[in-house]
């Protein structure tokens, strides 16, 4: 089967700084991969790359067969890949049922014309909308007596559900998600496990979390990439990745320390 | 607990509209009880049977304005110079009323917020507000109130506030040079529309001329400066409105030569031979300089006469424009393209991920705004039937941004209340401000001060209308500081 | 992309240029751009070149000071500071009032003043608007530091224009003349409020240079020597002194600077000090070199510096002494050679390219946006 995502070589250097190294991997459709590493391994950065907030210095990024890097994001999106932010960032004073409608722009196609007169069509259009968004609003646990709520004023641990609601809006081949356990309870982490199992499972779609709870990667990735200094150390299943040398190495300095102490090092 | 008779907002509120009322007087008291009434009744919390609850506030405000009102006819008009007042707004009888009216207009505004029915609480408010505008210009009249100018040019730039508040508001983008599109659209009407060229071409026509000549500058200005940052993006913009009336101002008298015949003859010595392409025989004038170009056509209307001091086919036919403003911007702001703008506002960079192409949307809202000023332009300078470059300096784009951020980024209410309150105040109340400082310093002060200098001088410093800069600069520090929301924040910002 | 000759391509690039120039030539004439009249001009009076190019150094001398303020103040928060030219207008009218304790009327019914009055006029305008800018920062922005930078940039505006409304009614003083002898010092604000004001006489317009073509007076030396001087002192202090140090600091990361023991608020103050400062000084130089001051004065000479600040680099001191040299050369060349009242629409056509195409200025160096 054709991979979904061909991250072929992708270097990406900020001045003398290399943030990402030659990073060579592929995703297949319908797969949950984990991206782990330290602060400033290049996770962040990577994603950047494949959702065309940067463009790679060197190598290319193929996406369903066509060539996604050097496209601008809005571009990226509209081809497939959604995603969300570490540090969440919705539309803080836009109703929460107004996000997930952002989410969407791409797959609508009133004018302004049209915003206008509203012909029926738009009518319907907006209409279907609507309905789908609040199913999304459903589909994450939020509940529609939220719909009207400013984004600000939800709950942090809603934020992001909210976040994932809005990045599924676009109905997405691809979602990448940058630590989506940040910032939540052990009982939230939990629910978002999952979540993020549902969309995989239930929507098809594609996952790539940027995450460093060992415990939800360990639980819902299929496949673990481990990433330090802008290079890639170790692909495989998570107990795999989790023991690797290199990957030890890189949390605690020494080759010596066993699996379970990356997982302290990173939670 | 004791429960608060009047809420802050309201206190406020009996404040300014207690001033305005002291320094206008006369009829103006109906107007200012009505506004009262309704700021009471938006004011109150609406929930079945809390028409009640709105009796003893409304007859407060309502009571307070009057009572400055009294304090108007019967004390002020006492001072020297001041304007008459018709005799009839000084009965008792109008005191009781007024007070009765703006407890009515309370009691009611609450009543129609709490109905039961979704569609009276929906067309309700609208219908109120609309019976209000559609007999404001008759009561007007009768009452002499010479206000209608005032409101007429509140509206066109209301509209105009409208259109900068899709820009700034909604796409969240400063522009400082508004005011050039607001020219061109003026610019355009006189040019088509005048004895500047002797062309008449049909009022309707014309004024969709000068909406797309904005736009169209719009774009041109737009797109390589859109990708700026915010800050330099207010910067060019503010540079594009100063050039745009140089250019009017200096473009009366065109001679162009062919560039290359012109260096020959410069070179050879011998001017004459240059080719001359245009004003040969001699300079082509375009637009009369600063002194502007007179008359302007006027709508062309079957059955209505629009002519300057009849203001009663000029206010429905602006108000109509104005209403059909709110109605599309209002439909724009809820479409999809509507939303893109408010992501971008919020989160550039959240919003491009989310498939908002940023530069496409932004020449969007940057068009619309140019159009809408454009659109104002044209009526203004068919209104005031003059059009010079001295009418749109810098100060006119601040001052619609002050409109904008007054009433609150975003919202079309605010916006609009604005528009209104920071334009009858520069071309109402100041005035009248100054009347009543002037009498109230001739009856006091000037008593004991003999020498005409100090006179002078006393009446200078307490001139109220060289103060609209002042005024409008201190608007602008303080809602950033203390509520940069607006008085009237937008749908979600009144829900934090 | 089709290949195309390096050749060809290079052909069509500069056809490309020549078009554009041409379509500039010709569209440009009404605002004076005007080849032939321009050569025949410089070829009839050359000495004219030399003349302008003093008088635009000159008056560069005194748009770089000013753009200093604009400069340090958004090297330090980013703000482009829109009251500054406001600050310098008050400054120049300060700089009037401490040269009017002074003023005697001649003969003619001119007014004169000594010239060590205009030296030390320059301290009052200094200390004022130093205060003044200082005063600004205190009330109109510091709660504002953690807004979005347009919100700053609103109150900036807003505050320029209260500056100017006090402006307007210094002039109203001038009536006080009218009420006796005691309020003789207000004679240099004439009886209208919004009219421009006459500086006294302090300097002699003799051309020092004799009988010369070119013209050199007092007012020329005297303010070209008094930027050279406030340049040296700035430069001085940014670099050799601890608290110069500090605003650097501040300047690049305010956040580190904090953490290592700088009153992040203190140096910020200061820095609009110093700004507000140079634009009191600028005032003194500004009336004593053309002879008038308008309250209307600020804005055009706070966008002319503006675009000198940005022309040279934003937040680069040098480049603001750069880009005040160039702007000015460039207004007294639009001047002489295009047409007075076309020169700021030259000015601002500037501006709006270099934002456009270098919006790092000349000495700028790039700053990443980050994301």
């Amino acid at each position: 089967m054709a991979d979904l995502l061909a991250v072929n070589n992708v270097t990406k250097a900020f001045g003398g700084l290399i943030a990402v190294n030659a990073v060579d991997f592929h995703i297949a459709p319908g797969m949950i991969a984990g991206l782990i590493g330290p602060n400033g391994a290049g996770k962040t950065t990577l994603f950047n790359n494949i959702t065309g907030l940067y463009t790679p210095t060197k190598g290319e990024i193929v996406f369903d067969g066509q060539r996604v890097s050097g496209l601008k994001p809005h571009e990226v999106q509209a081809r497939g890949i959604a995603r969300t932010f570490q540090n969440i960032r919705l539309f803080g004073q836009m109703t929460a049922l107004e996000n997930i409608l952002v989410g969407m722009h791409s797959r609508l196609k009133g004018n302004i014309f049209e915003a206008f007169f509203r012909p029926p069509r738009v009518r319907h259009e907006e209409a279907e909308a609507a309905a789908k968004a609040l199913d999304l609003l459903d589909f994450v646990g939020l509940g529609r007596k939220f719909a009207d709520w400013p984004a600000r004023n939800l709950p942090y641990g809603f934020q992001r559900r909210l976040e994932i609601a809005r990045a599924l809006a676009s109905d997405p081949k691809l979602l990448l998600l940058d630590e989506p356990s940040s910032g939540l309870n052990v009982e939230e982490t939990e629910d978002m496990a999952f979540w993020i199992e549902d969309i995989s499972r239930d929507l098809g779609i594609t996952v790539i979390m940027v995450e460093h709870d060992m415990t939800l990667v360990s639980r819902v990735s299929d496949r673990v990439m481990a990433m330090n200094q802008g290079r890639v150390l170790a692909m495989g299943s998570a107990a795999e990745v989790q023991r690797h040398p290199a990957v030890v190495e890189a949390y605690i300095g020494t080759p010596a320390a066993a699996g379970e102490t990356v997982e302290r090092a990173a939670s | 607990m004791k429960q608060k008779i009047l809420s802050n907002a309201e206190i406020i509120g009996i404040l300014l509209m207690g001033f305005v009322a002291l320094i206008t007087g006369g009829w103006s008291v109906i107007i200012i009880v009505l506004l009262i009434g309704a700021l009471v009744g938006v004011n109150t919390e609406a929930e079945p049977g809390a028409w009640r609850k709105a009796l003893l506030p409304g007859a407060i405000s309502a009571a307070a304005v009057v009572l400055a009102t009294i304090i108007h006819n019967h004390v002020i008009m006492g001072l020297p110079r001041q304007e008459p007042i018709p005799a009839a707004s000084t009965a008792p009888l109008v005191y009781i009323g007024a007070i009765v009216l703006g407890t009515a207009m309370a009691v009611l505004v609450v009543a129609l917020r709490s109905a039961s029915d979704a569609r009276v609480r929906k067309f309700g408010l609208i219908g109120l507000l609309l019976a209000c505008a559609v007999a404001f210009p008759f009561f007007e009249q009768y009452a002499q109130l010479f206000w209608a100018n005032a409101i007429i040019v509140a509206m066109i730039f209301a509209m105009q506030a409208l259109g900068l508040n899709i820009v700034a508001g909604y796409a969240g983008m400063l522009d400082l040079g508004y005011v050039a599109f607001f020219a061109i659209g003026g610019y355009t009407i006189a040019f088509l529309n005048s004895p500047q060229f002797n062309l008449q071409v049909w009022f309707w026509l014309v004024i969709w001329v000068a909406a797309a000549a904005a736009a169209l500058f719009g774009l041109i200005l737009g797109t390589p400066v859109i990708p700026l940052r915010g800050d330099y993006l207010a910067i060019v913009t503010l540079g594009f409105g100063e050039i745009v009336p140089i250019v009017f101002r200096n473009l009366n008298a065109i001679t162009i030569l062919e560039p290359v015949s012109s260096l020959v003859a410069a070179l050879t010595g011998n001017p004459a031979s240059a080719i001359c392409l245009v004003g040969c025989i001699e300079p082509f004038n375009l637009t009369n300089g600063t002194d502007g170009i007179t008359p302007i056509g006027r709508p062309i209307f079957p059955g209505v006469q629009f002519v300057t001091g009849q203001y009663i086919p000029w206010y429905f036919l602006i108000l109509g424009l104005l209403i059909a403003s709110v109605f599309f911007i209002s439909r724009l702001r809820n479409s999809r393209i509507g939303r893109a703008w408010v992501a971008i506002r919020e989160d550039e960079l959240a919003a491009n991920s989310m498939g908002i192409n940023l530069v496409r949307t932004k020449l969007i809202a940057f068009m619309l705004g140019a159009m809408f000023s454009g659109f104002a332009g044209a009526f203004y300078g068919s209104y005031v039937s003059f059009i010079s470059p001295d009418a749109f300096d810098f100060s006119i784009s601040v001052i619609v941004l002050c409109m904008v951020i007054l009433g609150g980024t975003g919202s079309i209410v605010g916006v609009i209340l604005g528009g209104f309150i920071i334009k009858v105040t520069d071309l109402l109340l100041l005035d009248k401000l100054q009347v009543v400082m002037g009498g109230l310093l001739q009856a006091t002060l000037f008593q004991g001060i003999e020498n005409q200098g100090m006179q002078n001088f006393l009446e200078s410093l307490f001139n109220a209308s060289q103060y609209k800069l002042l005024l409008f600069g201190i608007i602008l520090v303080t809602m950033m500081q203390f509520r940069p929301q607006g008085l009237v924040p937008s749908t979600a910002e009144r829900k934090a | 992309m089709t290949e195309t000759n390096p050749t060809t391509q290079r052909a069509l690039r500069i056809l490309l240029i020549v078009a554009i120039g041409y379509l500039a030539l010709l569209i440009g004439q009404p605002a004076g751009l005007d080849v032939g009249r321009i050569i025949t001009d410089i070829v009839k009076t050359p000495t004219n070149v030399v003349q302008q190019l003093v008088i635009g150094l000159a008056n560069g001398s005194i748009i770089v000071i000013i753009a200093l303020g604009y400069t340090l103040v958004y090297g330090i928060i980013e703000l482009v500071n829109f009251a500054h030219g406001e600050v310098f207008m008050l400054g120049a009218f300060t700089a009037l009032m401490a040269l009017s304790i002074f003023t005697t009327t001649t003969a003619t019914g001119g007014l004169t003043a000594p010239f060590w009055a205009a030296l030390l006029g320059f301290i009052p305008a200094m200390v004022l608007c130093g205060l003044l800018n200082a005063g600004i920062e205190r009330l109109a922005y510091r709660r504002l530091r953690n807004s979005p930078k347009l919100a700053v940039l609103i109150s900036a505006i807003g505050m320029s224009f209260i500056l100017q409304n006090i402006g307007l009614q210094f002039g109203a003083l001038g009536k006080l003349t009218q009420v006796g002898p005691e309020f003789q010092v207000f004679q240099v604000l004439g009886s209208n409020n919004a009219a421009p004001k006459s500086f006294p006489v302090v300097l002699s317009t003799e051309n020092l240079l004799g009988d010369f073509p070119i013209r050199i007076t007092q007012a020329d030396v005297l303010v070209m020597g008094a930027a050279l001087v406030l340049m040296l002192a700035l430069n001085w202090f940014v670099q050799s002194t601890r608290l110069g140090k500090a605003m650097r600091a501040v300047a690049q990361n305010r956040d580190a600077a904090a953490m290592m023991g700088i009153n992040v608020d203190q140096i910020i103050a200061l820095t609009f000090l110093i700004g507000g400062a140079l634009a009191g000084a600028a005032g003194m130089m500004f009336g004593l070199y053309n002879g008038t001051v308008v309250f209307t004065m600020g804005f055009t000479a706070g966008l002319r510096s503006f675009t000198a600040a940005v022309l040279g680099g934003i937040g680069n001191i040098r480049g603001a002494a750069l880009g005040g040299i160039l702007i000015g050369l460039l207004a007294a060349f639009s001047d002489q050679y295009l047409a007075v009242r076309w020169t700021n629409a030259w000015v601002f056509l500037i501006l709006v390219l270099v934002l456009l195409f270098r919006p790092t200025g000349l000495l700028g160096q790039e700053s990443g946006d980050k994301a």
